[in-house]
């Protein structure tokens, strides 16, 4: 394995860094926690200290922003091709990791944006040394939401049952929200012109499919495919296609994939997750 | 800046502080970030170029910074940013010297430059082939980024994410120390980078 402080002199531009050396490899070690966002203040301001004193790990965070700083934002994806990758290596070690994780995320399964796709993630690697099923490849998370900007008359009818529902589901309660946005749902069925019908659609959707209910789920999201408003299509599509996955029907998921590489919402997580679905068709398919 | 009168606070407190209104937090947070925007960019700009595209740096740090209400690995964006000024400045030196007789050694450090913003946009389908081959080559590697990257994805603060992570790796190594920690994941960054590097270079060579 690399040694970091030979390592500092990669290229950088136009500049020649061949030469450049931590002053205190003791503090520059702390340099791949700092950018990763694990040291508390104390250690962070010590090592931002640091740098002023050492050109060499200056540049090297220079160098390594661009990557540190996707790896951050997007967590759930790395760490599913991490993941991915090591399946065929270390499928007892990975196993542990699923265990690991689950066990953290037990109590609080349901609560925040974001937990939902971690238990994805730790789901694909429950079963070690098996091809995954695709069900293990779904990844369900809730949309963000910060409040609709509901069209019509919010205080009356279909529009204040839709605010209500919406309230649950930011409360993380996806069996009421879509006890109510079903009835939303049931109750402007006659009346396709609705403004907030494809909104109903997506979330009553998303809510059957995190209160573990697929089957149901499939109704709806059909629906919101079918909107004109763009974003909510593709949402449509994108939970349409985990909820196939779910249901182990990896080719019907497969096509909405395909339908998504162009988005510039979900086309790299589609391409991503459309490769392993590809795989399970194409196993299928030879057995 | 003297190192004496480096401040207390991390430049993370003092984006937040800037970003409640404190004015002091504001120049302490922007005089620090210049100082490391000039230590990175004289090594890559000619000197009579090097103040503008530190500024032009800082002004959209001060922009986007407020716009996104950044307060988080504040060093490590705002690095990004420069790294687009840079490679937006060598981009019209390069149409420049396209239209004016050149010496070798500018084309030469054009050639060299690995910061165009065409790169940084496709970082993210060559980090994925980076992470994967890393993976594959270094399984402790592996393990390490993906328990700090699902530790993340659980949310908290430094000292969960860092404290689960560092749990989840003892579970192969029981006598890790956080020092140990920190010390294999900073070597594991730099395989992960030169793979990654090694992955640009063949698209370009490629492409």
């Amino acid at each position: 394995m690399g040694e970091h402080r030979s390592n500092h002199g990669s290229k950088h531009g136009s500049a020649n860094m061949s030469e450049l050396t931590c002053v205190k490899p003791h503090l520059g070690d702390l340099l791949g926690a700092y950018e990763m966002g694990l040291l508390e203040k104390e250690d962070q301001s010590r090592f931002e200290t640091h740098l002023f004193e050492c050109p060499a790990c200056l540049e090297d965070l220079y160098s390594g922003a661009v990557v540190s700083e996707e790896l951050r934002a997007d967590p759930s994806r790395y760490a599913s091709i991490l993941v991915t990758a090591s399946r065929s290596n270390e499928p007892s070690l990975l196993d542990r990791m699923g265990r690991f994780f689950h066990r953290l995320l037990q109590p609080r399964v349901l609560a925040p944006v974001g937990v939902v796709a971690a238990v994805a993630l730790v789901l694909m690697v429950f079963q070690p040394g098996q091809l995954p099923r695709a069900g293990d490849l779904a990844i369900i998370e809730p949309l963000p939401y910060q409040g609709l900007e509901l069209r019509g008359d919010a205080g009356q009818g279909p529009d204040q049952l839709l605010a209500e529902s919406m309230e649950d589901y930011v409360a993380g309660n996806f069996s009421a929200a879509a006890a109510s946005l079903g009835l939303v749902w049931a109750a402007t069925a006659t009346d396709p012109e609705w403004s907030n019908r494809d909104q109903t659609a997506l979330f009553l959707g998303l809510c059957l499919l995190l209160d573990d209910r697929p089957n149901e789920a499939i109704g709806p999201l059909t629906s919101a495919t079918r909107s004109l408003l763009l974003p909510i299509a593709e949402r449509g599509k994108w939970y349409l296609a985990q909820t196939h996955l779910l249901r182990e029907d990896p080719k019907a998921s497969a096509l909405l994939l395909e339908n998504l590489l162009n988005s510039p919402v979900y086309g790299s997580r589609a391409a991503d997750q459309l490769q392993s679905v590809r795989q399970i068709c194409n196993n299928s398919h030879g057995s | 800046m003297n190192p004496s009168a480096i401040p207390a606070n991390s430049l993370d407190e003092l984006a937040t502080g800037w970003l409640a209104g404190d004015h002091s937090a504001e120049t302490q947070l922007f005089e620090n970030l210049r100082v490391r925007f000039l230590g990175i960019a004289k090594r890559r700009v000619q000197q009579d170029h090097l103040e503008d595209v530190v500024q032009d740096a800082l002004q959209i740090v001060l922009r986007k910074g407020g716009e996104q209400h950044r307060t988080e690995n504040v060093l490590v964006w705002s690095l990004t940013i420069l790294r687009n000024v840079i490679g937006n400045h060598y981009q019209s030196r390069r149409r420049e010297t396209e239209r004016m007789v050149t010496g070798e050694t500018i084309l030469d450090n054009l050639a060299d430059s690995a910061e165009g913003p065409d790169q940084i946009h496709g970082a993210g389908s060559q980090l994925a082939m980076a992470l994967a081959d890393l993976a594959e080559r270094f399984p402790r590697c592996g393990r390490i980024f993906a328990g700090i990257l699902a530790s993340q994805e659980l949310g908290g603060g430094p000292r969960e994410v860092s404290q689960r992570a560092l749990e989840f790796v003892q579970r192969e190594d029981p006598e890790m120390t956080r020092g140990g920690f920190y010390t294999a994941l900073h070597r594991c960054r730099s395989q992960l980078r030169a793979t990654h590097e090694r992955i640009i270079g063949k698209e370009s060579s490629h492409g």
